[in-house]
């Protein structure tokens, strides 16, 4: 406690914001998959993260801190544009799609292209446990909803991106099926 | 789908593999997928579509910093157009100012590597960036033109041997697709005898041979064996995938 409260709004912790802030990036980034949007979103985060300060009650608990600021920003942004939609129901696709961004990298753009038609809920819980490395603990936390929720969200979204990937022919070059084994031998 | 299989549900396989388990429940699925084949699948595709996840987002998503509107864009075009340059030279051979050019100067290679904002920058291989004071590198070779293959083992030794002398950690990894299988392929490898000679004086040294690529000569040449590979030879699902993962991790990529 008393360590967070020395930290406060001074410069330390701000700079322990600023190495965040491409996490943040990564994340809002996969979420909503429009450049400017998500940086709106990790900068109102740092903002908020700023001003709410004092609220950070261990500095251990920052990132998950940090991803709830982030939903929320992300919430409020949904609530802005659509007020009466539940979030969770949307299967959103960004006006600028991955697929726009460049055919040419067939595994980059299929795999965004498949995240890109999750609803929402899925692709949040998605991203935090396979980019960030979350535990369900953490991304229940971080989202509001129960570990259950969390679980089934997830192996709902794998099960989409899997129907989605496992015909194309970026997942037959890097496995065929011939080849079942598909855990890197490699460190 | 065996008794045991129906046993683990879909939700318990994600948690598995994404270690959310505790001890007991681990090891009894972990015992499970030993004996089940399609569990063992199921569980390699949860792995694989999280690998996928990861790649989808490590290179484009990074962030120009300071960033406005403008600037934002920059970094995941960028980096989608300069990882699409490597798919494109990984199959054919990248640009000429990344060939090897053996000279006087030892480490007078071209190399490639990913800049802090995650964008491809060339460089002698030893002006590039070292991860925590060593030096990593992919070496790249899909050509089965017998100079070149040659050429790989030259510069193989040459960086190996130039780290070593100064005392500078070092990793090297040879990576083969394409017709540079034909360099561990033990049946007609002209360089078996080096490469045993090679991996015996450096450990640092590791062969790899793409998996998708032999799958592909099977397919190619209607083999229903593969080949025997060398036994120095270690196998990676895909070349690609491992010099993109291992551009991420700070590696140098040097194709021949």
């Amino acid at each position: 406690m008393k360590l967070v409260k020395l930290f406060g709004r001074n410069q330390a912790f701000r700079q322990r914001l600023e190495g965040n802030r491409e996490r943040l990036y990564r994340i809002a980034y996969s979420w909503c998959h429009e450049p400017a949007l998500a940086d709106d979103l990790v900068q109102e985060t740092m903002e908020k993260a700023l001003k709410k300060s004092g609220q950070l009650r261990e500095l251990e608990a920052l990132d998950t801190w940090l991803f709830s600021i982030l939903n929320n920003a992300w919430r409020d942004h949904f609530r802005r544009s659509r007020d009466t939609v539940d979030i969770d129901d949307i299967p959103f696709v960004s006006d600028s799609s991955p697929e726009d961004e460049g055919h040419t990298h067939q595994v980059v753009t299929e795999v965004r292209g498949a995240i890109a038609t999750l609803p929402i809920g899925q692709r949040q819980v998605l991203t935090l446990v396979d980019l960030e490395g979350c535990s369900y603990i953490e991304v229940a936390n971080i989202l509001g909803v129960p570990v259950g929720t969390v679980m089934s969200r997830l192996c709902r979204a794998r099960r989409a991106l899997k129907e989605r990937l496992l015909g194309t022919d970026l997942m037959r070059d890097a496995a065929t099926d011939d080849n079942p084994t598909r855990i890197r031998r490699i460190k | 789908m065996s008794s045991d299989d129906k046993l683990i549900s879909d939700e318990h396989l994600n948690a598995f593999i994404d270690n959310q388990l505790d001890a007991d429940e681990k090891s009894r699925i972990l015992s499970t997928i030993k004996s089940d084949s399609e569990l063992s699948h199921r569980a390699c595709e949860i792995k694989r579509l999280r690998e996928l996840v990861q790649h989808a987002y490590e290179l484009p998503s990074e962030r120009a910093e300071h960033s406005g509107h403008g600037r934002a864009l920059r970094g995941p075009l960028q980096a989608v157009a300069a990882a699409a340059l490597l798919v494109v030279g990984a199959a054919a051979g990248w640009i000429s100012n990344a060939q090897l050019h053996p000279g006087n100067n030892d480490l007078d290679v071209k190399a490639m590597y990913l800049d802090e904002e995650r964008a491809f920058q060339t460089a002698q291989v030893d002006e590039a960036p070292t991860v925590q004071g060593g030096r990593k590198i992919l070496l790249h070779i899909s050509s089965d033109d017998p100079q070149k293959l040659e050429q790989a083992l030259d510069t193989t030794e040459r960086l190996l041997q130039t780290y070593r002398a100064r005392h500078m950690p070092v990793e090297l990894e040879l990576v083969a697709n394409a017709g540079g299988l034909n360099l561990l392929r033990a049946d007609i490898s002209p360089f078996a005898d080096r490469i045993e000679d090679l991996q015996f004086r450096y450990e640092e040294l590791t062969f790899f041979a793409c998996q998708t690529a032999i799958n592909q000569m099977l397919e190619r040449e209607h083999r229903d064996q593969v080949p025997p590979l060398l036994p120095q030879a270690l196998t990676t699902p895909n070349a690609l995938d491992q010099i993109l993962t291992r551009l991420q991790e700070g590696w140098v990529y040097i194709s021949v």
